[in-house]
């Protein structure tokens, strides 16, 4: 990276106005877990009603990027911003599905009860869930093609019913931006297929969502718009113009074999 | 004796004795609960260290009072002390796991040991004293609900009480918590003052309990009725009911036995009541229980071995077992198949045919439609199997 953009980025993590537009807007987020920052001094404006992939290699902070924008880990520095306003309070306006296998599925739930407990930050304090809020719970789940599992104990369902009950937990929620971490990994094609029209339902809707993705193959399939990183920002903007073959050797270096490559850049 | 059992099981063993009973039954019913979040948490032996992490407190409640007062047997001192040091170790557990140096385990088998070695020291100091009198000290290690007061027993049944309260209120937010604490936190949810709440009720229930269940066993009375419950139900909310059913039985129980038999400590009382439970659950209970579990084993053998020996006769060979083969009336005496053994094999093959194209498509139904006993065409709508005939036409 040259000396200017990094002055230029880290000006804006302190003087830039917050983007009254964008839905999700990140300045000079860094976080560090030891010594060696996992994610360094990054900017990035998501455009209204845009699917962005997060792209990158393993261990490039893409995981980290979504959970330090939402305060689910210490930041050394930094802020998110969503709708305009510091992230923290537009929370209810935003939906994040964590990877699959962050929870235990032997955990005693069936997949209505998981796609229920969306609705509990909005059902409120001391409130008791009532049989509208299950239903819309299983509207959600029938949206995923999982209503004939929804009395299901969670740990029964194949990795991809589990993925769509977790999308159905984030969808039931009715938020404007939704925060994915690596939703199609490892699901079935049938599961594949199903993310993908959602995501594109909810671009229609006008909402945004920003997804962590690991198959290169897809990005330009699949998303509008993304954010190439290996802990430092390597390009982001429309899929063609970051996901070129320069920025790509920049953000996989050797790693990355011929083929994965034409096939990312299409 | 069993007159003296029975007496105490029926609440006729005198106002005090009556009282601790069902103080214990109380704490007994917001410690299963509890133990299910604990466990489900995966830290139930947070709840070990600081039962153990209560033996200084109760030393230096002791050595306090007895400046304080002259006696150093007052229960308030005592109770005061075990909740300080009990939370002093649970704080210093999730301080050294957050540093991330060392893992979850390391910490708690850190605190626990320094703790209990730190009021082993203590108690052995207090012998020594002239106006010693340890002989009370003793059963807040294994427990002697005998020798809890009425007083005692009535703070025990207000903060099972006041715990089973809270978590009736908080239970929506505390299993979101449980479940998913990242995402729950990326909702607003504040999960670390949950975590806080559920780890200040358990430190309660601990410190509460100690006197009648001691320290070494008050583990088994938050963990044990949760993993029993788990064998019977997969949803949370039925879970912490009968975890609380569980608890509270076997504190009634227990305290009612110890009361007949006043030798034998209560908490080993309390422990072998839940531990029959358990092992009953283990054993019996439907779906998840090992013999339930065993039956279904053996359900799929025969399954196994019924369709192996169809498929032989379909193929026109004879079938691997005969017996069972010959028991169905598939094949005559000499082995031949009879006419029922072939129109048996052509269901079969159809089923088989239908089955192996449905999950073609469908692979992630093989664990349902493969291994059931009921014939495809009863498992699937009768348009899915239309469709599948179909297809293969």
């Amino acid at each position: 990276m040259s000396p200017e953009i990094r002055v230029v980025s880290s000006a804006a993590a302190i003087h830039d106005p917050v983007d009254a537009e964008s839905p999700f807007d990140v300045s000079g987020l860094t976080v560090a877990y030891n010594q060696a920052p996992a994610l360094w001094n990054i900017d990035y404006t998501a455009p209204a009603g845009a699917l962005v992939a997060v792209v990158g290699p393993n261990g490039a902070g893409k995981s980290t990027f979504l959970k330090g924008a939402l305060g689910l880990v210490p930041t050394v520095a930094g802020r998110a911003a969503a709708f305009g306003a510091p992230l923290g309070t537009m929370r209810r306006r935003i939906a994040y599905v964590p990877q699959r296998e962050s929870v235990d599925w032997a955990f005693p739930a069936t997949a209505l009860d998981v796609a229920t407990m969306g609705l509990y930050r909005k059902i409120g304090w001391l409130r008791p869930v009532r049989r509208r809020h299950r239903e819309a719970a299983l509207a959600a789940l029938a949206e995923l093609g999982m209503a004939d599992f929804a009395d299901r104990q969670i740990g029964q369902l194949s990795g991809g019913q589990q993925q769509r009950v977790f999308l159905a937990r984030a969808l039931v929620q009715d938020a404007d931006l939704y925060l994915m971490d690596e939703p199609f990994a490892g699901v079935d094609a049938a599961t594949e297929r199903t993310i993908v029209a959602l995501l594109r339902r909810l671009s229609a809707q006008g909402k945004t969502a920003i997804v962590v993705h690991h198959d290169l193959s897809t990005v330009r399939e699949y998303f509008d718009a993304a954010l190439l990183l290996n802990v430092r920002r390597i390009a982001a903007g429309p899929v063609a113009e970051a996901m070129t073959e320069a920025n790509l050797q920049r953000a996989y270096g050797g790693r990355l074999a011929a083929t994965q490559l034409t096939a990312a850049i299409g | 004796m069993a007159g003296d059992i029975w007496a105490a099981l029926t609440l006729g063993a005198g106002y005090n004795a009556v009282v601790v009973m069902l103080g214990l039954a109380a704490l007994g019913a917001a410690a299963g609960p509890v133990g299910a979040f604990m466990i489900l948490k995966r830290r139930p032996l947070l709840a070990d260290a600081v039962a153990h992490a209560t033996l200084p407190g109760v030393a230096l409640g002791f050595l306090a009072a007895l400046a304080l007062t002259g006696d150093g047997r007052q229960p308030a001192f005592l109770l005061i002390g075990a909740a300080m040091t009990g939370a002093l170790a649970a704080g210093a557990m999730h301080l050294l796991k957050d540093g991330e140096r060392i893992g979850e385990d390391a910490a708690t088998a850190a605190a626990l040991s320094v703790a209990f070695g730190l009021g082993v020291a203590l108690l052995s100091l207090i012998q020594a004293l002239p106006t010693g009198g340890q002989a009370g000290l003793n059963a807040y290690l294994l427990g002697q609900a005998a020798a809890m007061t009425g007083q005692e027993a009535w703070v025990g049944a207000a903060v099972g009480g006041g715990a089973l309260v809270i978590l009736t209120l908080l239970f929506k937010e505390l299993s979101q918590a449980a479940f998913d604490p990242v995402q729950a936190a990326a909702q607003g949810m504040p999960v670390r003052m949950l975590d806080l709440v559920t780890s200040a009720l358990m430190l309660a229930l601990v410190a509460a309990g100690l006197r009648a269940v001691g320290l070494v066993l008050i583990l088994a009375l938050l963990v044990t009725p949760a993993a029993a419950a788990r064998f019977w139900t997969d949803r949370l909310p039925r879970l912490a009911v009968l975890a609380a059913i569980f608890g509270a039985g076997g504190a009634y129980l227990g305290a009612g036995l110890s009361a007949a038999l006043p030798g034998v400590p209560t908490g080993a009382l309390i422990v072998i009541i839940l531990s029959l439970v358990f092992a009953f659950s283990l054993a019996f209970a439907p779906r998840r229980g090992a013999i339930a579990a065993g039956l279904r084993r053996l359900r799929l053998r025969r399954l196994l071995a019924r369709r192996a020996a169809l498929a032989s006769i379909a193929a026109g060979a004879p079938p691997g077992d005969r017996r069972l083969a010959q028991r169905r009336g598939w094949i005559d005496g000499a082995g031949a198949a009879t006419p029922a053994g072939l129109a048996a094999a052509a269901l079969w093959a159809r089923e088989d045919t239908l089955r192996a194209r449905y999950l073609d498509n469908r692979p992630e139904e093989a664990g349902r439609i493969a291994a059931s006993e009921r014939p495809i065409w009863e498992l699937l709508p009768r348009d899915v199997i239309a469709e599948l005939e179909r297809s293969g036409a």
